[in-house]
C-alpha cells in the first residue's frame, strides 16, 4: 500500500484536494492505481489533463526505481497511515497524505516550537529571533520554521549554532533549496536537523505552495512564536492556522507605528501570549533551563570618552553621521571610538557604518 | 632634386620623428607616396597638389616620389600634409634645403592652401625640443599649445604661402610665447567645488581626506541626494597643486585626444572625469582602431569618478583592473602597442539598492532585488578599493546650519604634508603612496607595536576580516598616521581604518 501512496503523492499535477477526492471516490490509492482511464475520467475528480498525466505516469511506474532515486537523494517517504508518521501532524485538519523528508524527524514526545516572522526584519527582530531560538534549542526544543530569509533563517541558524535541532518545512521539493541564499543553512539542516515537505522531490517553489506549507509548520509545532510580522503577512497565516489547530501562540511586542510589529501587536490584542524575555518564555513553556554552562566573559570597562560615545548609540541602528552630529567630538575620534566599542562588545555594526547597542 | 623634411608621428602619447623625403626627377609625370601609410595619409597628395595650385605655384610635370621613413611605422592622421608639401616644394627648388635644417613641420592643408589644426602638437614639439631641433612650424591654431614647451622656436602659420615666404626669408614670423608661470599661478584658486560648501557629512569628508592623503580608491554608498557626487567633485580641490611636469604630462594626453582648446593650451587643473554609466569599455580604458586615450587616461593625476557603479557595464569596470594596478593602459593593435599613462584615483559612488533607500522604510525593493543589485558590483574592483564609507541622507538641521565648514584649502595643507611624508619615506623605491604598498612592503614600512597587533588580531577574529581586508586596514592606518604626523601606527589609527573597511556582503543583508 505504501508504494501506491508514494505513487499518488509523487504526481506532479495533483495537490491534496485532488488526492482527497480520489481517495473518497475509489477508496484507496491501490484502487486509484488500478482504475481504468474511463473510470478516472468519470469520477469527476480530475481534469482531462490530470487524468492523462496519471495514466502516463502509471504506465512508466517503477517503484524500485523511484525508491532508489529517493534514497540517492537521501529523502524518505512516509504515508499518513504509517505508525511512524508524526502524531501531531495527523491531528491537524488537511493532514498531508504523505510527507517527504530528509534527516530525522523530531520524536513525538519531543517539544517543538515554531518560530516565524518577516523576511525583511529589523535588527531587533533578528536579535530576538536568534536569542529565543538559541535559548529554546539549549533546553532541548526543536525549532520549526520555513527556512525563509529573515526571521525563519536566523532562528534556525541560531538553533543549530546553539547545538540544538531544527526542522525546516519547505514549500518545494525537499531536495530543492529555496531560497538559494540559505544554502549554507540547508546543508547544515541536512546534517543536524531535518527538512520536510509534502511536495514530491523536484517540485519548484510556487507561490501557492507557501500558505499550504504554513499549516505544516504550525502542525509540527507545539506552540508558535511570531517575532515580527506586518499586518496581512504569511506569518499571520501561520498564526491563524496554529489557532485553528489549537496551538498556543506567542508574539513579540513592538512599538505602535512600527509596521513590522503591527501584526504581532494585533495578535497580542487578540489574546496571544506576550514574549517579554527568554526566561519568562521558557518557564511558560515548562522548560527548566539548565544552569548556564558558559559564563559570559565580563566586558572590559569603558573609558570616559567611550562612555560618552556609548550613550549616543541606540537600540536601533544609528548611522555614523547621526552619531557624529549628536556628539561633540572630532569625526575621526568617533570612528576610532566606535570600533573600540565594537571590539569590546558594547556595540555592533549590523550594516556598513550603522551602529547599535549590543544587549 | 632630393629633399628631406622632419615631422612627427604620435604613438600612444609619445611622438616619434618621421623623415619626409621627396624626389622630383625625370620620368613619366606622376605622384607616388610610399612608407606604410594609412588612407588618410595617402589622401594627402590630393590636398597637397590642389593647395599648391591655389597658392599660386605651378609645378612642372615630373616624376615625384615621396617617402615617409621609418617605413615600418604606421602613419596616421592628416598632420603630414604640410611636411609633404614642403618637401615637394623643396625638391622643386621653391624652398632652399638649408632652411629645412633642424625644423619640424606638422599641419593639415585645406584645398585653398590654409593650414588647419591637428591633434598631438604638444608631444610633437616636446619631442622636437628633446631632439635638439631649433624650431617647429605648426598650424596657427595650435601655436599656443606648442609654445608651452621651452627651448624651441614655435612658429604658427596659417597658409602655405606664408610658410614658403618665411622659409625663403621674405617674411619673418614672430615665434609664439606662452608665459607658463603666470598661468600656473593664476590658476591655483579655481579648483572646482569646495568642501566648505558641504554641510554635515563629516565622516564622508574625513574619508575623502584620508583617501586623498594616501591616494586610496574611495567608494561612497548612500541614497540619492546625499551629496556623493558633490563630495567627489570636491576631491580634486584637496589634491596637491599640479607641478609643471605633471601639468605637461596631462596636457600631452589631452593633446593626443584632441581636447586642448586653442585658448587653453595647458591643463592647469587636476582632471575630474565623470563618465556616464553607459560608457563602453574602449571609451573607458582607451582603444579604437586608431587608439585614443580613454577616460581613465584623461583622468591621469586626477580623479576618475564612477557614479552609480553597479549600473556600469561589467566589462567596462572589469577593464579598469590593469590600469588600477599598473597606473598605465597598454593597448595592442596590429599597427603596434600603445601605452597611455593612467595614474588616477578612483572614486565610485553607488546607491545601496535600485531605488536607493535601503534599509530605510521607503525602500521598495525586495530582498532579492537588493542582493542582485549588490551582486552587480564586480568583486575584483571592490578588492581594489581601500576605503568605503556610507553617505547617509542629510537632515534639515544640517542643511541649514550656518556652521563654518572647513575649506578645501586647509584640508589640502594636511594632505600635502602627508604626501611629503610619504615622498620622503618611499624615496627611491618606486612607491609613491601608501595605496601602492604590496604585502611585502607593508611588513617593511608599517611595523606594528604589541598593542596594535593585539587590536588587529581581535578585530580580525571578531569582525571576521579577510586577509585582503586586513592588509587594506594596515595601509589605511599608515595614511591616517601620516596625516597626523605620527611616525608609528597607533591603535586609534587602526580603529579608524577599521571603520573604512569594505562594505562586505553581510552589511546589506
Amino acid at each position: 500500500m505504501e508504494d501506491y501512496w508514494l505513487w499518488l503523492c509523487c504526481q506532479k499535477e495533483l495537490y491534496r484536494p485532488h488526492i482527497a477526492k480520489l481517495i473518497q471516490y475509489f477508496g484507496s490509492p491501490r484502487e486509484v492505481f488500478q482504475a481504468s482511464g474511463k473510470a478516472l475520467q468519470d469520477s469527476g475528480c480530475l481534469t482531462g489533463k490530470q487524468v492523462t498525466g496519471l495514466l502516463k505516469s502509471r504506465a512508466g511506474w517503477d517503484k524500485e526505481e523511484t525508491r532508489h532515486q529517493l534514497e540517492r537523494k537521501g529523502i524518505s517517504f512516509i504515508s499518513a497511515g504509517q505508525e511512524e508518521f508524526p502524531k501531531r501532524l495527523k491531528g491537524i485538519p488537511d493532514c498531508p497524505f504523505g510527507i517527504f523528508f530528509k534527516g530525522k524527524l523530531p520524536e513525538d514526545d519531543r517539544k517543538t516550537v515554531g518560530i516565524v516572522g518577516a523576511r525583511r526584519c529589523s535588527y531587533y527582530g533578528k536579535q530576538m529571533a536568534e536569542r529565543l531560538a538559541a535559548a529554546l534549542a539549549e533546553c532541548g526544543a526543536v525549532v520549526v520554521s520555513g527556512m525563509a530569509l529573515g526571521i525563519d533563517g536566523y532562528a534556525q541558524t541560531a538553533a543549530l549554532e546553539a547545538g540544538g535541532e531544527s526542522l525546516a518545512v519547505l514549500g518545494c521539493g525537499a531536495d530543492v533549496c529555496y531560497p538559494r541564499r540559505n544554502l549554507p543553512l540547508y546543508r547544515r539542516l541536512e546534517e543536524g536537523g531535518s527538512i520536510l515537505s509534502e511536495y514530491p522531490p523536484g517540485r519548484e517553489p510556487l507561490a501557492l505552495h507557501f500558505p499550504m506549507r504554513n499549516r505544516i509548520i504550525s502542525g509540527m509545532s507545539d506552540c508558535v512564536l511570531v517575532i515580527e510580522a506586518k499586518e496581512s503577512s504569511g506569518s499571520l497565516i501561520t498564526a491563524d492556522l496554529a489557532l485553528e489547530q489549537g496551538k498556543d501562540i506567542y508574539a513579540l511586542p513592538g512599538r505602535v507605528g512600527d509596521t513590522l510589529s503591527a501584526g504581532c501587536n494585533r495578535l497580542i490584542c487578540q489574546g496571544a501570549g506576550i514574549i517579554i524575555s527568554e526566561s519568562e518564555l521558557l518557564s511558560v513553556l515548562n522548560f527548566h533551563k539548565k544552569e548556564k554552562r558558559k559564563n559570559k566573559k565580563p566586558r572590559k570597562p569603558l573609558e570616559t570618552k567611550e562612555e560618552l560615545l556609548y550613550s549616543c548609540v541606540d537600540l536601533h541602528p544609528k548611522s555614523l553621521q547621526e552619531i557624529v552630529s549628536d556628539i561633540k567630538l572630532p569625526v575621526q575620534e568617533v570612528m576610532a571610538g566606535l570600533t573600540v566599542l565594537e571590539m569590546k562588545g558594547y556595540v555592533e555594526e549590523p550594516r556598513k557604518n550603522h551602529y547599535v547597542r549590543q544587549v | 632634386m632630393f629633399s628631406i623634411v622632419q615631422s612627427a608621428a604620435i604613438c600612444g602619447i609619445k611622438a616619434e620623428i618621421i623623415y619626409v623625403e621627396a624626389d622630383a626627377g625625370d620620368g613619366l609625370p606622376m605622384f607616388l607616396m610610399v612608407g606604410y601609410l594609412s588612407s588618410q595619409v595617402k589622401e594627402a597628395q590630393e590636398r597637397v597638389k590642389t593647395a599648391m595650385k591655389n597658392s599660386g605655384l605651378r609645378l612642372q610635370p615630373r616624376k615625384v616620389t615621396v617617402n615617409l621613413s621609418p617605413a615600418d611605422l604606421r602613419k596616421d592622421g592628416s598632420g603630414y600634409d604640410l611636411p609633404i608639401a614642403v618637401a615637394v616644394l623643396a625638391a622643386y627648388g621653391y624652398i632652399p634645403q638649408e632652411a629645412l635644417q633642424d625644423v619640424l613641420f606638422a599641419g593639415e592643408l585645406s584645398l585653398n592652401g590654409e593650414i588647419r589644426p591637428i591633434r598631438g602638437i604638444l608631444p610633437m614639439v616636446r619631442r622636437a625640443a628633446r631632439e635638439g631641433l631649433k624650431s617647429c612650424i605648426i598650424p596657427k591654431a595650435n601655436e599656443r599649445e606648442g609654445a608651452v614647451i621651452e627651448g624651441i622656436r614655435v612658429i604658427g602659420v596659417s597658409s602655405l604661402r606664408e610658410v614658403i615666404d618665411y622659409l625663403n626669408g621674405v617674411e619673418d614670423i614672430i615665434p609664439a610665447v606662452f608665459d607658463m608661470k603666470a598661468v600656473l599661478q593664476n590658476s591655483k584658486a579655481d579648483n572646482g567645488e569646495d568642501f566648505k560648501n558641504i554641510n554635515g557629512q563629516e565622516a564622508v569628508k574625513r574619508a575623502a581626506e584620508v583617501a586623498v592623503a594616501g591616494m586610496h580608491n574611495l567608494l561612497l554608498i548612500g541614497p540619492p541626494g546625499a551629496g556623493k557626487s558633490m563630495t567627489a567633485k570636491c576631491i580634486p580641490g584637496i589634491l596637491p597643486g599640479l607641478s609643471l611636469e605633471e601639468s605637461l604630462g596631462i596636457s600631452e594626453i589631452y593633446s593626443v585626444a584632441g581636447m586642448l582648446g586653442e585658448n587653453e593650451p595647458l591643463i592647469k587643473k587636476r582632471p575630474f572625469r565623470a563618465p556616464h554609466h553607459t560608457i563602453s569599455p574602449q571609451a573607458l580604458a582607451g582603444g579604437g582602431k586608431i587608439p585614443r586615450p580613454g577616460e581613465v587616461s584623461l583622468a591621469h593625476r586626477g580623479v576618475l569618478f564612477l557614479d552609480e557603479l553597479p549600473e556600469f557595464r561589467r566589462e567596462a569596470v572589469e577593464i579598469l583592473r590593469q590600469p588600477m594596478e599598473e597606473h598605465q593602459v597598454c593597448i595592442s593593435r596590429m599597427s603596434g602597442s600603445f601605452v597611455y599613462p593612467a595614474n588616477t584615483m578612483l572614486v565610485a559612488a553607488m546607491n545601496p539598492c535600485r531605488c536607493g533607500y535601503y534599509p530605510d522604510g521607503r525602500c521598495t525593493c525586495t530582498e532579492a532585488e537588493v542582493h542582485h543589485y549588490l551582486g552587480k558590483v564586480s568583486q575584483p574592483i571592490l578588492d581594489r578599493i581601500d576605503i568605503s564609507i556610507e553617505a547617509p541622507e542629510i537632515g534639515y538641521e544640517q542643511l541649514v546650519s550656518g556652521r563654518e565648514n572647513e575649506s578645501s584649502e586647509s584640508i589640502r595643507e594636511r594632505v600635502v604634508r602627508a604626501h611629503e611624508v610619504q615622498k620622503r619615506r618611499y624615496a627611491g623605491t618606486g612607491i609613491h603612496f601608501n595605496a601602492d604598498l604590496s604585502v611585502e612592503d607593508i611588513r617593511k614600512y608599517c611595523p606594528l607595536g604589541k598593542e596594535e597587533n593585539q587590536m588587529l588580531e581581535s578585530a580580525f577574529k571578531k569582525l571576521r576580516l579577510s586577509a585582503r581586508a586586513y592588509h587594506r586596514i594596515i595601509k589605511v592606518s599608515r595614511t591616517i598616521a601620516d596625516l597626523e604626523g605620527s611616525a608609528g601606527i597607533r591603535c586609534s589609527h587602526i580603529a579608524e581604518a577599521i571603520c573604512y573597511r569594505a562594505a562586505e556582503r553581510k552589511f546589506w543583508i
